[in-house]
């Protein structure tokens, strides 16, 4: 069964992992490493000035991207996992792209597209794509032909079968493959934003390292924590509110 | 004539691919209850999705008032082995979906389908989801999603498999008055004998590999509550068993 949200689950994970911070801290005694409270402090400072504007630029990329994904991603896969044709036409171009990390394609997407917003949303919608569409085309392909008859056997046909049937069924799976999708997401946004650009917390992060100014660079890291944290509960929400059913 | 098959053979796959069902020949008259029996893999289910328009023959014709049946019809109804509810859906939502595929007005499709979760006892449970129904509540459920678009023809496969005796007999009774008080054509598939003798007023028997009409027995005594007490139904029992043994 899963578990719900529980806040006091979450606060008690996060005391922990404080907890384990500041022994380290103590451990180590090295200038860039501070300690939780010294990182807070100065994260409660200074997302009250720009970091606040990064993080809402990197909160932008990452939802961009993913939406963009799904659009991208999720209509393709639906097709594929029920025409057999466009499948096979399709399936072995993805297969030969798959594995590769697209990650090395940045360079040229950045003289394509520039070094603004636009080249790092593409990157990583480029990489959430090909997950959510491999995800998608073989919940498709697992959904049961019983269900599909049911609908069938009561007047559903084309669109109305994906409608009733088959969406529902691969929502579950969609959204497990987003949150997966999620981590290399905020990974590859850190590095978008740190090879070029004035902004985003990938560079708020390195700038600070390269100042020396540790705990600011905690802060960073602590608000790409928090926007992987919040983007991970706003996934929660939405499976509770499409798949309800599947927590019964 | 209600539903009209002949010589009916069913191939599945390629080539020469797997024989299910071998020169069936059927006529099943406005308001019969048939029962289809037969052991596993006689094509049962099969001759049942052909009824419905799911499948269609290799050979041979499938005909309903006597229109050759190329797709699902709006008249006919199929309750699939598993009930064929959908998860995600509330019990409202799955009795309600055959209408709203049909275009019905939302008042209209409120109307029918409240009015059928009552007289089904299920309008406690309207909110619920199927997974947090018991066997034969979903199995109420599936019955009430077919009887909600009205059909001429009810095809059930293997509607009570999975339940309790208890359950099942209950399910019966209904399917029984169903059936008396709606004039409705009955085709239902099991794996019992009894099930078959109590709601069949026509039995066919079906011998496997590929799946062939063996028998047809008529069984017009049925139709009471109190059939299954009497000596003729222990005996139409007895003589089902012996076919199917092969005796």
């Amino acid at each position: 069964m899963r578990r719900h949200f529980i806040w006091w689950q979450y606060l008690l994970s996060i005391c922990m992992l404080f907890l384990i911070w500041e022994i380290t801290a103590k451990l180590l005694v090295h200038a860039a490493f501070p300690g939780p409270v010294a990182a807070v402090t100065t994260f409660a400072r200074a997302v009250r000035g720009e970091l606040l504007t990064h993080f809402i630029i990197s909160t932008y990329r990452v939802i961009a991207s993913l939406l963009l994904a799904i659009v991208a991603a999720v209509p393709l896969g639906l097709l594929l996992g029920r025409i057999d044709w466009l499948d096979r036409l399709v399936s072995p171009m993805v297969y030969v792209i798959y594995p590769v990390p697209k990650i090395v394609f940045f360079p040229l997407i950045m003289i394509l597209l520039g070094i603004g917003d636009f080249s790092k949303i593409f990157i990583i919608t480029l990489i959430v794509f090909f997950q959510v569409l491999v995800t998608t085309r073989d919940a498709v392909r697992e959904v049961s032909a019983a269900s599909i008859y049911s609908a069938r056997s009561l007047g559903a046909k084309g669109w109305q079968i994906y409608r009733h049937v088959i969406i529902p069924a691969c929502l579950p799976k969609l959204i497990t493959a987003l949150r997966i999708s999620l981590g290399t997401a905020i990974a590859v946004l850190f590095l978008a934003e740190t090879v070029v650009g004035s902004t985003g917390l990938g560079y708020y992060i390195l700038s600070a390292m390269y100042r020396a100014e540790y705990s600011e660079m905690f802060a960073g890291i602590i608000s790409m924590g928090l926007l992987g944290l919040m983007l991970y509960l706003g996934l929660e929400v939405v499976e509770k509110w499409l798949c309800g059913w599947q927590r019964l | 004539m209600m539903i009209t098959l002949e010589n009916v053979t069913l191939v599945y796959g390629g080539n020469p691919g797997h024989q299910a069902l071998s020169d069936i020949n059927l006529k099943i008259r406005q308001g019969e209850s048939w029962a289809l029996i037969g052991p596993s893999g006689c094509g049962k289910s099969s001759l049942l999705f052909l009824m419905s328009g799911l499948l269609l023959p290799t050979t041979g014709s499938v005909k309903v008032f006597n229109e050759p049946v190329t797709r699902p019809r709006k008249d006919v109804a199929l309750i699939l082995q598993d009930y064929g509810l959908f998860p995600w859906k509330t019990v409202w939502e799955n009795v309600a979906l055959g209408l709203r595929l049909r275009h019905y007005r939302k008042p209209e499709i409120k109307k029918i389908v409240d009015r059928l979760l009552k007289s089904l006892g299920l309008a406690a449970f309207q909110h619920k989801y199927p997974n947090q129904l018991s066997g034969g509540q979903r199995q109420r459920v599936a019955v009430a999603r077919a009887l909600a678009v009205e059909p001429s023809i009810l095809l059930m496969d293997e509607p009570f498999s999975a339940l309790d005796a208890l359950t099942r007999e209950k399910l019966q009774h209904m399917v029984l008055d169903i059936w008396k008080t709606r004039n409705i054509t009955l085709v239902f598939v099991t794996h019992n004998i009894e099930e078959a003798v109590f709601l069949g007023q026509k039995i066919a028997i079906m011998s496997p590999q590929p799946g062939k009409i063996l028998r047809i027995i008529n069984n017009e005594q049925m139709g009471s509550l109190d059939y299954r007490l009497s000596s003729q139904f222990h005996r139409q029992c007895t003589k089902v068993r012996q076919l199917l043994e092969g005796k």
